[in-house]
């Protein structure tokens, strides 16, 4: 780029200006134009997450032992003859992208999912004294019944290190089908519900947060169950929770 | 012979990214790599023996819009089992990793194309219409799209914002 620099910023000098591709003079200039406009800044701003993200994404695939996969998978020779030529086709690779069904009946079965997470913590965080049916004390019990009853394997996530401890669990339903849903509480009595309902579409979304009354849940669909965490805490600490129940589940 | 295969040798790693960076997934990619790489072999003689890297990435675009062509549009495969084989990725949080994923797959082949060569490979906005053989105003207006469409996605409403972002 050889703009000079006092010419007025278009907006391919804001993507050139992410992409390193400016001249220091025109970079000087549109720094000083991005500090005198927010929009245009937070644009640049969006645009420099998503690059370093894009970048993080692929270094991490790249990166990966291309060669022991290949090796494990065994691997078509695409021609013969001499180890230079044999490296070639090692070209294995372990993917990691997440295809996704986006489609705006999958954002209208997420939104309920949602209150349907949501409707659990209001009706059964809220009973102080009979909050589940089975109590943690029974907690291999409750996950078999759970787990029986429901049709996939339900496992209680640990959140200690976040502060909550399973209380227990109890039946639900959800889109007419049984449905499981598992209480924790804090040391304060702070109670959080991680519910778990039956995803006919088998399909995966991203998560998705919803606010009602001062309950927050987290829900996302993953393959063929729908999960949704719910409580009265903070924006930070659910995305935190919902994190670690993503990881272990 | 020998001087072309070192040099596509040597071209492996970059080629190998790029195919991750248009697959939606593992086999996907692999299968992009092949074929490209098979094109490439058999389209060896039409190489002028300068610009291997951006003639390698001409074909392997090609390869990749056609892979597409005819596909309805919006509509992915479901892979959950690639889940899992980035856990150790420099995007650690697994909403965000997923978050991004979903709004690279939800970008049209050519635009994400543009995207992918600009910010993963690097190559400047000639290069790059010289590598898609389109104007260089088509590149902008692609890249453009594709970063407002991007932020769209991620932006969208009552979604968890990225970590970063005000």
């Amino acid at each position: 780029m050889t703009n000079p620099p006092d010419i007025p910023i278009h907006e391919n000098d804001l993507h050139a200006y992410v992409d390193g591709g400016l001249t220091p003079e025109r970079r000087a200039v549109v720094e000083a134009y991005l500090a005198a406009t927010p929009d245009a800044a937070r644009d640049v701003a969006d645009w420099q997450a998503q690059s370093e993200g894009i970048k993080a994404l692929i270094a991490t695939a790249t990166n990966e032992s291309v060669v022991r996969r290949a090796a494990s998978n065994g691997v078509r020779p695409l021609w013969a003859g001499g180890a230079a030529a044999a490296m070639l086709v090692v070209g294995l690779v372990s993917g990691f992208f997440i295809a996704t069904l986006v489609d705006t009946e999958g954002k209208g079965a997420a939104a309920s999912l949602g209150d349907w997470a949501q409707t659990n913590y209001l009706v059964y965080a809220s009973d102080v004294k009979h909050p589940v049916e089975v109590g943690e004390g029974q907690k291999d019990h409750l996950l078999q019944w759970l787990s029986k009853r429901f049709g996939e394997p339900v496992h209680a996530p640990d959140l200690v290190a976040q502060g909550f401890e399973l209380i227990g669990g109890r039946l639900v339903s959800y889109d007419g089908k049984p449905a499981a849903l598992l209480m924790y509480e804090d040391k304060s009595g702070e109670r959080l519900t991680l519910a778990l309902g039956r995803n006919s579409r088998n399909d995966e979304t991203g998560f998705l947060q919803t606010e009602r009354g001062g309950v927050r849940t987290l829900h996302w669909f993953d393959g063929p169950i729908g999960y949704g965490v719910s409580g009265r805490i903070d924006a930070g600490r659910l995305k935190t929770i919902a994190t670690r129940v993503y990881e272990q589940l | 012979m020998i001087t072309f295969e070192k040099e596509v040798l040597a071209l492996m790693p970059h080629l190998r990214r790029y195919a991750r960076s248009l697959s939606r997934n593992g086999a996907e990619a692999e299968d992009l790599l092949q074929d490209s790489l098979e094109l490439a072999l058999r389209g060896k003689p039409s190489w002028r023996g300068i610009g291997l890297k951006s003639w390698l990435t001409t074909i392997m675009t090609n390869a990749f819009y056609n892979s597409r062509r005819g596909e309805a549009k919006g509509v992915f495969f479901v892979d959950v089992s690639d889940l899992t084989l980035a856990d150790e990725a420099a995007v650690s949080d697994p909403m965000e990793r997923r978050r991004l994923v979903m709004a690279i797959e939800a970008l049209p082949a050519d635009f994400r194309a543009v995207l992918m060569l600009v910010v993963v490979e690097e190559h400047s906005y000639a290069e790059t219409a010289e590598i898609l053989s389109v104007p260089v105003g088509t590149v902008m207006s692609r890249l453009s799209r594709a970063r407002r469409m991007m932020t769209d996605t991620l932006r969208a409403q009552n979604i968890v914002p990225l970590r970063g972002r005000p």
